[in-house]
């Protein structure tokens, strides 16, 4: 178990949007978090970084740890040196990412400097991510507006991988990308967990999606986990009122007989 | 349908027929293929190049001042994103008010009423009218947006991803809106979307784009069972199912740069795995593959056989 979430809870003013009693994350497998806007995953990913201070919550309660160790209340010191080389997390909108001023290259490298790895060390690190995640390496003289969304998403994926993170969360990273681009990173999301033994938190709306990329699901409505297991078991049999009525509501293509 | 910005051509070409309704016609196609430039070329948001666009027999594309604000009232927009065509300072009330208003649809002293059924009729509360969009969650301002545009009796809408910001079990509801209103209203609407299943289930008829020409139409149902263009193919491939059953190999296509410059011959060859030497040369034009499907594509045939033999290895 490399991430435990415990009794985490977090309140928006006085409201309580997670509270969470139980969560578990293992090595090499991912997990999908499942449910509608408001339903706190978000904002749990977002607790396990450290940032749910950016959107106005405040954890007041419970426990993440990271291999043993307490990630809620370090000081940013402590925090600024595991986001990234321990954990790393992508977003949405994968262009907003990278910081416009700057070439690729220069955010790799400048990312992998401040983790300790040497000038030499850091180029060849940022080609052999490149390489894993199948992008040229004249990526890494562009500017992040010259990047589709597809392509942003692979070098936020591949900066992970370059700085040797454990674990992955993944915020929506499919929702705003090509139905054909989302099948490409939903690859190599499951190339990361084969090859690196990744653990990646897949937060997502998208049940179709998690069906098909996530090993465990938990769903959650209201800030709770309303139904968690196996991702095959969750989705095409949930025990759960709420759950069934969430697969229900997907649009299928499944009335069809081939395509 | 021509439309170009700067030099590049975004739509190319295209022709549609949407019928009378009640009938739903699917536009799907990925970013960048022209889906919404070809909405916003209808209702004349955009200037065309070329081309035309003929409503009720008359050519509409150079009309003007009243002709065109009558054309407009027939033809009525859903964006993506409600609350931004909804203004933040109005109560949504007043928004459905205006549309009334101006298009002079009834008598002063009955518009109070009329807006409150506009409200029922799209699932809200009659008292709904006095919130402003802040107050209203995505799925109500959406219904707001639809309620507005069916206030002026369109004949036509144009839903551009109506619920592709909406969470699922709101996008089922919206869309059970959209059938119902179609049915009671006997509406016809273009759909654009990139979810290839709410295609299927609001829409008979579909077209697929491609860099701004349409690569494949016709029946939906014929299309998603059997589709004959490699780029439909591919797109069909990549879409995520909950059912294993259903899933397959998804087809993954080479990715493109950026093209400044349309490639010759078919748009769609770079990335297309059964290009030939025609292919690179002659761009090919639609033509009928079975009864139902109309397709741009010179090795359409090899497509088909070449489906049925991975429905077979996977059987």
């Amino acid at each position: 178990m490399i991430l435990k979430i415990r009794h985490l809870a977090i309140d928006f003013g006085a409201r309580r949007v997670v509270d969470i009693e139980t969560l578990d994350l293992r090595t090499g497998e991912i997990l999908g978090l499942a449910g509608e806007s408001g339903s706190g995953k978000t904002m749990t990913a977002l607790a396990i970084m450290g940032l749910t201070a950016t959107s106005g919550a405040r954890v007041v309660g419970g426990s993440v740890t990271l291999d043993g160790r307490e990630l809620l209340h370090l000081r940013s010191k402590d925090l600024r040196r595991i986001r990234g080389s321990q954990i790393a997390m992508i977003f949405q909108t994968p262009v907003s990412a990278f910081n416009p001023l700057f070439k690729v290259g220069y955010i790799f490298t400048r990312a992998l400097r401040l983790h300790g790895a040497s000038r030499s060390e850091a180029r060849t690190r940022a080609r052999v991510a490149l390489a894993e995640v199948r992008l040229p390496f004249d990526m890494l003289e562009r500017y992040p507006f010259e990047l589709s969304g597809g392509q942003a998403q692979r070098l936020a994926i591949a900066l992970a991988v370059a700085l040797r993170s454990q674990v992955l969360l993944a915020d929506e990273p499919t929702s705003a990308l090509d139905v054909s681009v989302q099948g490409e990173i939903l690859d190599l999301i499951r190339r990361l967990r084969d090859h690196e033994d990744m653990a990646v938190l897949f937060v997502s709306h998208d049940l179709a999606v998690v069906a098909e990329l996530c090993d465990q699901v938990a769903v959650m409505r209201k800030g709770r986990i309303v139904e968690f297991g196996a991702a095959t078991q969750v989705l095409h049999s949930p025990t759960d009122d709420y759950t069934r009525q969430l697969v229900d509501s997907v649009p299928r293509l499944s009335a069809l007989r081939e395509g | 349908m021509v439309i170009e910005f700067g030099g590049l051509r975004a739509v190319d070409g295209v022709s549609l027929d949407v019928p009378e309704g009640p009938f739903g016609m699917g536009l799907v196609g990925e970013s960048g293929s022209g889906k919404t430039t070809i909405a916003r070329g209808i209702l004349r948001l955009l200037p065309l190049s070329e081309g035309s666009v003929m409503f009720d027999g008359k050519d509409v594309s150079r009309c003007r001042g009243k002709d065109l604000r009558s054309f407009r009232r027939h033809v009525q927009m859903v964006f993506q994103d409600p609350s931004s065509t909804l203004d933040p300072r109005i109560r949504v009330g007043a928004a459905i008010r205006e549309a009334l208003v101006v298009h002079h649809m009834l008598p002063a002293r009955e518009v109070a009423s009329r807006v409150e059924e506009l409200l029922v009729e799209v699932g809200l509360e009659p008292s709904t009218g006095s919130r402003f969009p802040h107050q209203l969650s995505g799925g109500q301002r959406q219904r707001v947006v639809i309620a507005r545009a069916m206030a002026v009796e369109p004949r036509i809408l144009l839903l551009d991803e109506p619920t592709s910001a909406l969470d699922v079990t709101v996008q089922a509801r919206i869309l059970q809106l959209i059938s119902r209103l179609r049915e009671e209203r006997r509406l016809a609407y273009l759909l654009i979307s990139h979810n290839l299943a709410v295609v299927q289930q609001l829409c008979e008829q579909m077209a697929v784009l491609y860099l701004g020409t349409v690569v494949e139409r016709g029946s939906s149902r014929a299309i998603l069972e059997r589709p004959a263009h490699p780029y439909t193919r591919a797109l069909r491939s990549a879409v995520p199912e909950m059912d294993l059953a259903m899933r397959r190999a998804r087809i993954s296509l080479p990715s493109i740069a950026a093209a400044a410059r349309l490639p010759e011959g078919c748009r769609f060859h770079p990335r297309c795995s059964l290009a030939d030497e025609e292919c690179r040369r002659i761009p090919p034009s639609l033509r009928e593959i079975g009864r139902l499907q109309e397709v741009a594509c010179h090795r359409a045939e090899e497509v088909r056989k070449r489906l049925v033999e991975s429905v077979n290895s996977v059987v």
